[in-house]
């Protein structure tokens, strides 16, 4: 299952002149300079908001959240522990 | 005060060089061997132990060749074994110049060409990008990692009897950094200061935020060593993960933090369920606190006082504001100026003003630094009046009746992004450099999170998107100054009269740019 949502908000928050599509699974939004630590902070209230999710202090690290699949993978894995 | 540090230090008594600044410190660690520097993981290394690969460092590094000053660079990670190469550059009587290795390789070997280092320091995480630059210049490569390298004596040289103790890198508006040169007496003066003005003691445990090329690790380095406390480092990947800087506050029960606003921002964030009692002051430093932010960490520091500091790379720390804990002024004032500092504002003619005004704020003071490497630099951010050298901050400021400062701006394009300064120009000319680009300029756009790096830029031809701006910027610039928004618009950029493109205009135009709706496109959701 993909989050379209996900790809969306990526885009209007951080690449407004990027259709989502150009945002691809592995791109590296850290390394590319679209998301930067703050930027984690309000893509994980995002997260939160939209998935109905908790992201742990632990989780925090932006190294977790390099790439649209890495992304995914935490929603996919916080929805399979929730259920 | 009567000091003029500023291109003249040799009438300073007291510490004169870096090797006498080595030797206070060994003194102070001799009286209190067993304090502790702690990594990012936890792991801890006794003062004594420092000064031990302090020792080991110094004797890997070559003869003094000449009677010239001697600069070592060192680049490497935050750990312990890097505070103890900097002691032993220190007690090698020669200057260090940190360089922060997030940076991009190709800054960085710009950098060191122009320095042209004695040595130069590397580690596992460095020794990759940079030995090819020392093998090619010729320097001598010193590996933490590794230990000594081959054929290193380990002989103590004789120590430089120069007074140049650190070098700092900081954003200059023509692409290349200005080389910031800052002599032993400056550093000892504010360790002094700080060390009084906050009671530093034995008992403390200082968590050290900014990286070692930023100037806020003079506080973090150099008080705890001469006091005896604990120092936590976070690192790199330490200082942007809020989770782990809230581990790092627990596992340490640190009592003294000392960062830019943006950490706290992480740190408010991962402790919104927590509170941390051992805590009793927290320094912040480099851009304006959000009030929301202040006010989250009023809860997760129940016990500590809050400090606002104003500085620059320039000249240390000259202002600092205690926040009351009820109605915190917004935005929090600089507050007032350090027992050793004297200030102007002037106004538009260089003309000083006094009571309540505004205009631009001047101050001289024992920390000061020598000067830039280059002196015309130096000369134009220099002016002497009544006979004191005073260093012209470029910051807007408004003195209120009360006496206490604001910050309202700048004179010119430098901005503090993440408590990181940039000069726009920089900027600018970065992403002129790139060959699908026409004209491009940067500016800072207001939102409800702060203000915003955007760019605006004409391009050549229609393929190009900010992607690929972007690829482009993060091999030239340093994290904080990639712009986070891009208008790309064949319309060109709005001009002044002298055919400058008009930053303030482009605020505006921005503004009017993000209202249009967004052109349908079949594969684009609605936005949640």
């Amino acid at each position: 299952m993909s989050y379209p949502t996900l790809r969306t908000f990526i885009a209007d928050e951080f690449a407004m002149d990027l259709t989502p599509d150009q945002l691809t699974d592995d791109l590296d939004l850290i390394e590319n300079g679209i998301i930067d630590s703050l930027g984690v902070l309000k893509l994980i209230a995002f997260l939160e908001g939209e998935f109905d999710l908790i992201i742990t202090p632990d989780e925090l690290d932006p190294d977790n959240y390099h790439t649209i699949s890495m992304i995914e993978d935490i929603i996919r894995e916080k929805h399979k522990t929730a259920a | 005060m009567t000091h003029h540090p500023l291109l003249d230090q040799t009438a300073q008594p007291g510490i004169r060089g870096p090797r006498a600044l080595f030797e206070a410190i060994a003194e102070a660690i001799a009286a209190r061997p067993a304090a502790t520097v702690i990594s990012a993981g936890g792991r801890r290394l006794s003062h004594a132990d420092l000064l031990a690969r302090a020792r080991d460092v110094q004797g890997c590094l070559p003869q003094p060749v000449g009677t010239g000053e001697d600069v070592v660079a060192i680049c490497t990670e935050k750990t312990p074994e890097a505070i103890a190469a900097i002691l032993g550059v220190l007690a090698s009587g020669r200057a260090y110049a940190p360089l922060d290795p997030t940076h991009p390789g190709a800054r960085l070997m710009g950098i060191l060409s122009d320095l042209r280092p004695a040595a130069l320091i590397v580690d596992a995480a460095t020794r990759a990008t940079l030995a090819p630059w020392a093998e090619g210049a010729g320097v001598p490569l010193i590996d933490l990692a590794r230990g000594p390298a081959p054929g290193t004596t380990g002989q103590l040289y004789p120590p430089s009897a120069q007074a140049l103790c650190a070098v700092l890198h900081t954003s200059g508006s023509t692409g290349k950094p200005k080389r910031v040169e800052i002599c032993a007496p400056a550093i000892d003066a504010f360790q002094d200061w700080v060390t009084e003005a906050f009671r530093i003691a034995p008992s403390d445990c200082l968590v050290s935020h900014a990286p070692l090329a930023f100037d806020l690790s003079f506080l973090d380095l150099f008080v705890p060593l001469m006091t005896g406390a604990d120092l936590a480092l976070a690192d790199a990947a330490c200082a942007r993960n809020g989770g782990a800087l809230l581990r790092m506050l627990e596992a340490t029960e640190a009592t003294v933090w000392h960062s830019a606003p943006s950490a706290l921002t992480l740190l408010a964030q991962a402790g919104r369920n927590t509170q941390l009692p051992h805590m009793r002051r927290v320094l912040f430093a480099g851009e304006p606190m959000p009030a929301h932010t202040l006010q989250a960490l009023f809860h997760l520091f129940p016990n500590a006082r809050f400090v606002n500091i104003y500085g620059c790379t320039e000249t240390n720390d000259t202002f600092y504001y205690e926040v009351p804990r009820t109605n915190p002024p917004d935005p929090l004032p600089l507050g007032h100026k350090l027992p050793y500092v004297d200030y102007l504002i002037v106004d538009a003619a260089d003309q000083p003003l006094g009571g309540p005004c505004e205009g631009e704020l001047w101050v001289t003071c024992p920390t000061m630094m020598r000067g830039y490497a280059d002196p015309q630099l130096t000369r134009k951010v220099t002016v002497r009046h009544g006979g004191q050298l005073y260093y012209r901050t470029g910051d807007i400021v408004v003195r209120n009746d009360a006496g206490l400062l604001t910050f309202i701006g700048r004179r010119d394009a430098v901005v503090k992004l993440n408590g990181v300064r940039v000069d726009l120009g920089e900027v600018d000319r970065a992403l002129q450099g790139h060959p699908q680009v026409s004209e491009a300029a940067t500016f800072l756009f207001p939102t409800a999170a702060g203000l915003v790096l955007y760019a605006w830029v004409t391009p050549e031809d229609a393929s190009l998107n900010s992607l690929d701006l972007r690829q482009y910027l993060a091999q030239l610039l340093p994290a904080a100054a990639l712009p986070k928004r891009y208008i790309l618009d064949d319309a060109g950029l709005p001009k002044n009269s002298n055919g400058k493109a008009c930053r303030r205009q482009l605020v505006q135009y921005a503004a009017q740019h993000a209202k249009p709706p967004a052109p349908a496109d079949p594969t684009t959701s609605p936005r949640p």
